[in-house]
């Protein structure tokens, strides 16, 4: 009896032998068998887990061994950094509009001499609501010298905003295409097909001071409300005309006139939406 | 032996083993952490019967193998066997040796506690290394020789130490084991003397 038990105890040495030798392939059981034999284990395992965390509290593994004032250094590091990454994604952002920008502008704005110049800062005193105020911009410094008064303001999507009445180094004013001095401007419908062989249908926007045009058509022209209206007027740049300036926001009839209709329009970029705009330089050199 | 006390007493000491081993750990002794279980198997070793104490060593060891947190390669594969063999080698051990010891004496649990833990860490580097040196394996490198002796030393001392306190309640409590065995030689010696 008590051969056979040695003989028994024998066999399960040999065979634990066997399991600690095993390789990892034919090992898979194990953790099976050692998550069964762990059951009674972990409720005291997790005592001494919470008894070890009572009286040891964890430090953070990253300051094991730094000194206090290493810390302290540390982070303000760091907060810098994190301030630095966030200016420059801000300016990264920027950067990036100003490309969508500048991308929006026809090809013949884009080959100029003088190159388009953006400008993203906006700085007015006025009621942002008031369409014929003139805007006033802090151009940047690197800039300067390279926009002339006349240069054309174009705001995202290739919406006409307006010319620069003045500029001097500190500051920028534009004239918007809404303002009354700005005069009666010549624009067409824009055509329904790019590949429409009909001639242009042609307005000649008069602002009104409220900022709005206003503008006379045939009553045979088809005009509805909504339509864009692109610049063609011979007094402005060659470059910039085709881009879009205003959008047809009411048709009336004029009793005096039965043969028109009055068109009333409102400019495409308004001031108030206005972030960052390009100055399409207006220089006749290059002109076809 | 009463199995039906040691049982529960080897699944609070295991859990315990393995919870509180990172707060008992000492750092600059390669790691080296005092055992509730060596205590256990030491103190069993010198009282059961031979056949009895060696399978509660076994069993000691595969419940060491399976702990959490303290299984033999890593979390992601649990190798069953290093501490049951290593266990049941320390019991052999002692068995070798206790009829020349005062076995309900506390000094000796203390002593030959040490002695568990630092044979059950020797036999358990072994088995590592051996599965190092098998080709199918694939385990990790072991620790340098001076690492794993210098752990050797502190698990031994610090369990020793440990011993002192358990050691003591677990010989307070040695009538509730029932076991089966008589003093030894030295005991019978001790008492007479005493």
């Amino acid at each position: 009896m008590f051969s056979r038990r040695r003989l028994a105890f024998g066999i399960v040495l040999a065979l634990t032998l066997v399991a600690a030798l095993l390789p990892p392939g034919r090992s898979r059981w194990t953790a099976d068998v050692a998550d069964l034999l762990r059951v009674g284990q972990m409720p005291f395992a997790r005592m001494g887990v919470l008894l070890d965390d009572w009286l040891r509290p964890r430090r953070p593994l990253a300051l094991e061994g730094v000194e206090p004032g290493h810390v302290e250094l540390l982070k303000r590091e760091r907060d810098r950094i994190e301030l630095l990454f966030r200016q420059e994604r801000i300016r990264a952002d920027e950067l990036a509009r100003r490309v969508r920008l500048l991308e929006s502008l026809p090809d013949t704005a884009l080959r100029a001499p003088v190159p388009p110049t953006t400008m993203s800062r906006v700085v007015t005193g006025r009621a942002v609501s008031d369409a014929t105020a003139r805007i006033e911009l802090q151009p940047p410094e690197e800039t300067l010298g390279r926009i002339a008064e006349g240069d054309v303001v174009v705001a995202d999507e290739a919406r006409v905003v307006g010319r620069l009445e003045r500029v001097t180094s500190m500051r920028v004013l534009v004239r918007p295409v809404a303002h009354p001095d700005t005069g009666p401007i010549e624009v067409a419908l824009v055509p329904d097909s790019e590949h429409s062989q009909a001639p242009l249908n042609r307005l000649l926007l008069q602002p009104t001071g409220t900022g709005e045009f206003v503008a006379q058509i045939d009553r045979r022209i088809d005009v509805a409300v909504g339509d864009e209206l692109m610049l063609t007027d011979p007094g402005w740049p060659w470059r910039v005309q085709g881009l879009v300036l205003a959008r047809v926001q009411a048709i009336e009839p004029i009793d005096e006139a039965p043969l028109r209709q009055r068109v009333v329009a409102v400019p495409v970029a308004p001031p108030a939406s206005l972030v960052q705009v390009a100055v399409v330089s207006s220089r006749q050199e290059d002109a076809p | 032996m009463r199995w039906v006390v040691f049982i529960p007493v080897l699944i609070v000491f295991s859990g315990l083993d393995s919870g509180v081993g990172g707060l008992l750990s000492i750092g600059w002794l390669a790691g080296a952490a005092p055992s509730l279980v060596a205590v256990l198997v030491a103190f069993v070793a010198l009282q059961a019967s031979p056949t009895s104490a060696l399978w509660a060593g076994w069993s000691a060891g595969l419940l060491l193998d399976a702990a959490p947190g303290s299984g033999s390669s890593g979390a992601a594969l649990v190798v069953l066997g290093p501490h049951a063999l290593g266990c049941t080698a320390a019991v052999w051990f002692v068995l070798l040796c206790r009829g020349m010891l005062f076995r309900s004496r506390g000094v000796t649990l203390v002593v030959v506690s040490g002695v568990v833990a630092a044979s059950s860490a020797l036999v358990v580097a072994s088995v590592k290394t051996l599965r190092f040196w098998l080709p199918w394996t694939s385990a990790a490198t072991p620790e340098p020789a001076s690492d794993v002796l210098l752990r050797l030393v502190g698990d031994g001392g610090a369990t020793a130490v440990l011993a002192i306190l358990v050691g003591w309640v677990l010989l307070a409590s040695t009538r509730a084991w029932r076991f089966e065995t008589l003093p030894g030689r030295l005991d019978y010696a001790g008492r007479r003397g005493g």
